[in-house]
């Protein structure tokens, strides 16, 4: 889908949802904008992130949802460990090359496995149980990659330079 | 062009300095205090005498401060939805008292003493508030009783319902509470219609807050906010009270005690730090005892590096910011410098620095909140309709788990209003009612997150325990204000939701301020209007002395005495009298009296000849 398209689509909906276009409304139809926004909201908040509306269609094809099931492909548990070491070692020896190194793998994992998950995604409504649960996992997984990189940036103004390096 | 019913004031209520503003289809404007033009700022202080009656509001109050620094009341906003337990290093700084408030089991509620009396802080707040309300209303010829109050976007859920107290306490019915970087971005936005990104940047005397927005097709929507209540202008003060605190100890052997010389101190460091904007250097001069003096050259280095780790927290900020808005400097077109700590040079070189670009400072970064929240007050009035801000929810919002932990339901930065649910059941045989304890933070514990207050659910259906399921819902209204509701799904019973605020007052507490608020503005009004009268019946009794004197002779005798003689006796009845309609009624009857000697002295004018009247 087009990302910029629900973002248009949000705003013309939210100018005529907000409550500040009902101030001089009934206190009923001032509640009643202040919830149809927060629905409004809420359906922006999904649908403005792949991740998020993946999670989102697989909660509608009847799931399981995150609470229900937690894990991450085995392989990959081991594999984050062993990466959390070794950025942990960079980190130490201020190997900046080697952390730059791990920030490209990492993403590139990731977007690998975004791939995989808006394959699954786009035809959970026709996906048999096994494969729900093959892509919760893929989406459990997510949240580990993004983990990494927070620490990988977790000095905020690591961020900002090396923004500017480019 | 404005109908009465339909006027409503854009306040920023500052922790130093307060405004009011209005837009009309012109674009927005100040509204000026009785100083005339140019009047803008009511500084947001309140003079007490030692009864604990307010004497004095805004700049005469501030003046006062030195003198009587115990019975005056500043930065009253830091303390708003606060508890003592919160205000540690305030309490240790301000001079006047901040005790709990008694008989509270369970709630501490921060309370300021004057002599016998006690104030909440919305009760302060109010009084500032009503003071730009009359400033509106004779602006307008007519009664205000709707406004749009700001506040920083940091602010909590207990700070934003004191503030919204604090409004209805002062008889001004809160309909929008705004977010201070968000109001700045409307003020500068006005004109503009293209697409950008901006960073507002806003160090006020007591908040810090920085947010990022979005303006395309007339919608300002906020995609980052970040930020700290507790850090502003006043603890760059603090750092220079300190220092001067320390080496009067270390050269006079002296300690500093006495809340006049700890508030002069105040004054003094402000008055330097203003001094170190323009200038390489600044000293100031602290009489110590009678006969010696403590002298001290500050440079601007040496501030600069006092301040430096406070900046650094609001950098630090900054840069989360943009991290949580998933953007880098290049990607913000303008950054925006926003209340009167930003006029430090020092601040504004760091703020170019981690966006990479000159702040821009068109628009007096001491008015520019008040101007939007005009705009916004225009917007909400109909005056215009042109422009909608979408914000967000600076803090995360849950609920206290079994554990101890803090379950988070609504993270920070979600746009609002914003809506969740969670379900709960019971844990008894017949159990009616539930507690929730309601939590703000980013802390994994709930004893690190501030407790918004004890939700009661009450009315649950008696079942057996785990049997009940409450669906609670919590949602956060464009204000930035929780409101929760209940229901249990078995029954579909609405279950009824009492809220204990931790730092709050109930509604029932803001009802009683209001009424107590009206009831003492109508004894100031009578003060008031006492002085009037009093004003009026001296020019009345001076003028009749000068006819008496004049033109007596046109009298008989004893009708002179007579007059003579009332003259005096209502000059001291003035001295004693309390009560304006009765002074005022003698004031009357006396000007009939007098009224036979009035005709015949304007004869006497009138036949005399034309030189002898000058």
């Amino acid at each position: 889908m087009d990302e910029g398209q629900p973002h248009g689509a949000f705003r013309a909906i939210a100018r005529k949802v907000h409550p500040d276009r009902f101030t001089t409304a009934s206190a009923d139809d001032r509640a009643l904008a202040t919830r149809l926004s927060a629905e409004v909201n809420q359906a922006h908040f999904v649908l403005s992130d792949p991740v998020r509306r993946a999670d989102y269609l697989l909660e509608l094809s009847g799931g399981p949802s995150a609470a229900e099931l937690r894990e991450v492909p085995t392989e990959l548990l081991a594999d984050i460990m062993t990466l959390r070491e070794e950025i942990d070692e960079a980190k130490i020896a201020g190997d900046d090359g080697a952390l730059l190194r791990y920030r490209e793998s990492i993403t590139a994992r990731r977007e690998a496995t975004m791939l995989q998950i808006g394959a699954l995604a786009e035809s959970t409504a026709n996906l048999d149980e096994p494969r729900r649960k093959e892509l919760r996992l893929l989406i459990n997984s997510i949240k580990y990659f993004d983990n990494l990189l927070d620490e990988l940036s977790a000095d905020p103004l690591a961020v900002a330079e090396s923004a500017t390096d480019d | 062009m404005i109908d009465s019913r339909d006027i409503i004031i854009g306040i920023d209520l500052g922790t130093t300095n307060s405004l009011v503003a209005y837009a009309d289809e012109a674009g927005p404007h100040l509204i000026a205090g009785p100083g005339g033009e140019g009047d803008v700022l009511l500084p947001s202080v309140v003079a007490f005498d030692d009864t604990g009656r307010v004497t004095r509001i805004g700049r005469e109050a501030r003046a006062h401060a030195v003198e009587r620094p115990t019975t005056t009341v500043y930065s009253i906003k830091r303390l708003m939805g606060k508890g003592v337990a919160d205000l540690a290093d305030d309490r240790r700084r301000l001079p006047y008292r901040v005790e709990r408030r008694s008989g509270e089991a369970g709630r501490d509620v921060a309370t300021v003493v004057i002599g016998d009396k006690s104030y909440t802080p919305p009760e302060i707040s109010a009084m500032v508030l009503r003071e730009l309300k009359s400033r509106a209303e004779r602006h307008f010829g007519r009664s205000v009783n709707r406004a749009v109050i700001t506040v920083p976007a940091q602010f909590d859920d207990a700070q934003r319902q004191a503030t919204r107290d604090a409004g209805q306490i002062a008889g001004l019915e809160v309909v929008r509470i705004i977010n201070e970087p968000t109001a700045a971005a409307l003020a500068y936005g006005l004109d503009r219609t293209e697409q950008a990104t901006i960073a507002v940047y806003d160090l006020g005397g007591g908040t810090f807050d920085i947010s990022i927005l979005r303006l395309e097709d007339g919608v300002f929507e906020v995609l980052a906010t970040n930020g700290d209540t507790h850090l502003g202008g006043d603890d760059f003060d603090q750092g220079l009270i300190d220092l001067f605190t320390v080496e009067i100890r270390e050269q006079f052997g002296v300690d500093i005690a006495s809340p006049t010389i700890k508030q002069q101190l105040r004054t003094l460091s402000e008055n330097l730090k203003i001094r170190l904007s323009e200038r390489d250097s600044a000293s100031v001069e602290i009489a110590v005892g009678t006969d010696r003096v403590y002298r001290r050259l500050i440079t601007r280095a040496e501030f600069e590096a006092m301040i430096a780790p406070l900046v650094a927290r609001t950098i630090e900020a900054c840069s989360r910011a943009m991290k949580t808005a998933k953007l880098s400097p290049e990607d913000i077109q303008q950054v925006v410098l926003v209340g009167g700590s930003t006029r430090v040079p020092f601040v504004r070189k760091l703020v170019g620095e981690v966006f990479q670009r000159h702040p821009y400072t068109a628009l007096n970064p001491e008015q520019v909140v008040a101007l939007g929240a005009g705009v916004q007050a225009s917007l909400l009035a109909g005056v215009q309709r042109d422009l909608l801000l979408l914000d967000v929810t600076p803090l995360s919002l849950g609920i206290e788990t079994l554990g101890g932990a803090m379950g988070k339901l609504i993270p920070a930065n979600t746009r609002v209003p914003c809506r969740a649910s969670e379900t709960f059941t019971t844990f008894k045989d017949g159990q009616t009612n539930v507690k929730i304890n309601v939590l703000q933070g980013e802390r994994e514990l709930a004893a690190d997150c501030r407790s918004l207050g004890v939700f009661e659910l009450t009315g649950v259906p008696p079942m057996p325990s785990g049997i009940p399921k409450i669906e609670v819902t919590f949602l956060i209204d464009q204000n930035g204000i929780l409101n929760v509701s209940a229901t249990e799904l078995r029954s579909g019973q609405t279950a009824g939701v009492q809220i204990i605020p931790s730092h709050g007052l109930t509604r029932d507490e803001v009802r009683r301020m209001q009424a107590d608020a009206l009831a003492n503005a109508r004894e100031d009004m009578t003060a008031h209007h006492l002085i009037d009268v009093r004003t009026t019946l001296e020019f009345d009794l001076h003028k009749a002395e000068q006819m008496v004197e004049r033109h007596g002779r046109l009298l008989d005798a004893a009708e002179r005495d007579a007059l003579v003689i009332e003259i005096k006796e209502l000059r001291e009845f003035a001295k004693v009298c309390c009560d304006p309609r009765v002074l005022n009624e003698r004031r009357e009857a006396f000007n009939r009296r007098t009224l036979p000697l009035a005709e015949l002295a304007v004869k006497a004018v009138l036949h005399e000849p034309e030189g002898a009247r000058a």
